[in-house]
């Protein structure tokens, strides 16, 4: 236990700002890989609107809404953590980097909200 | 450094160009049952057209470029970075192929 108390993985050193930039490269990895999983599925069109329609008729299953409003709330706090990263590039708000990641999360919560309500009609069909 | 600016670039633009393709898709009209005559629809004007054709080109640099740096924190030996970088640019350019190709398709060819 003694050997690694000076290191960053110790529990008691743990910090907004880290759980800010793993979130950030968590979701980032998911929407890199969906997007070409994306241009993928979406290529199928190569092969007629038929099969492009019977993939896309898959797709609109509530099981894959749930997983899509999942790849959603990936890229809402991508996003708005990107923006944070900006804005500390040009040197604002780098003092309040904590209160800024806790805005960012509310923030991201509250657009959720709204678009999950918007998607509950077609979750339960 | 090129690189890393435009890894900001892209993405502050992907906030605009993201929110307009999900907007587009699922919050405009009717938000499910996308099929082929939809999205012929959305993609006989230029707007829609000139939307997707950046979009994608935005998603593969950002997206890639972002890989990259994770596995770059992993390898430091140049001469495997140089392969790497040569993977993922090709690996780009054939996925950004493969899109356009079949964003023509819905354009009517």
């Amino acid at each position: 236990m003694k050997f690694w108390k000076h290191t960053d993985i110790n529990p008691a050193h743990y910090a907004i700002g880290m759980w800010a930039w793993a979130l950030h490269r968590a979701t980032g990895i998911v929407i890199a890989l969906y997007s070409l999983a994306h241009i993928s599925v979406l290529s199928t069109v190569l092969f007629g609107s038929g099969a492009f329609d019977s993939v896309m008729r898959f797709l609109s299953q509530p099981l894959m809404l749930w997983l899509e409003l999942g790849l959603l709330a990936a890229i809402i706090l991508h996003g708005l953590n990107g923006i944070r990263i900006i804005l500390f590039d040009f040197g604002i708000g780098v003092r309040h980097q904590k209160e800024i990641f806790i805005f960012n999360m509310v923030v991201g919560v509250f657009i959720f909200i709204i678009v999950f309500f918007k998607a509950l009609p077609y979750l339960s069909r | 450094m090129l690189e890393w600016l435009l890894q900001r670039l892209t993405g502050a633009f992907l906030l605009f160009f993201l929110g307009a393709h999900l907007w587009a898709l699922h919050l405009a009209e009717d938000g499910r049952d996308i099929d082929f005559q939809k999205a012929a629809q959305r993609l006989d004007g230029p707007f829609f057209q000139i939307i997707y054709i950046v979009l994608i080109g935005l998603v593969l640099y950002h997206g890639l470029y972002g890989l990259r740096g994770i596995i770059f924190d992993l390898v430091t030996k140049p001469g495997k970075r140089i392969a790497i970088t040569w993977g993922f640019t090709l690996l780009g350019l054939l996925a950004f192929l493969v899109a356009i190709r079949s964003v023509m398709i819905f354009m009517g060819g």
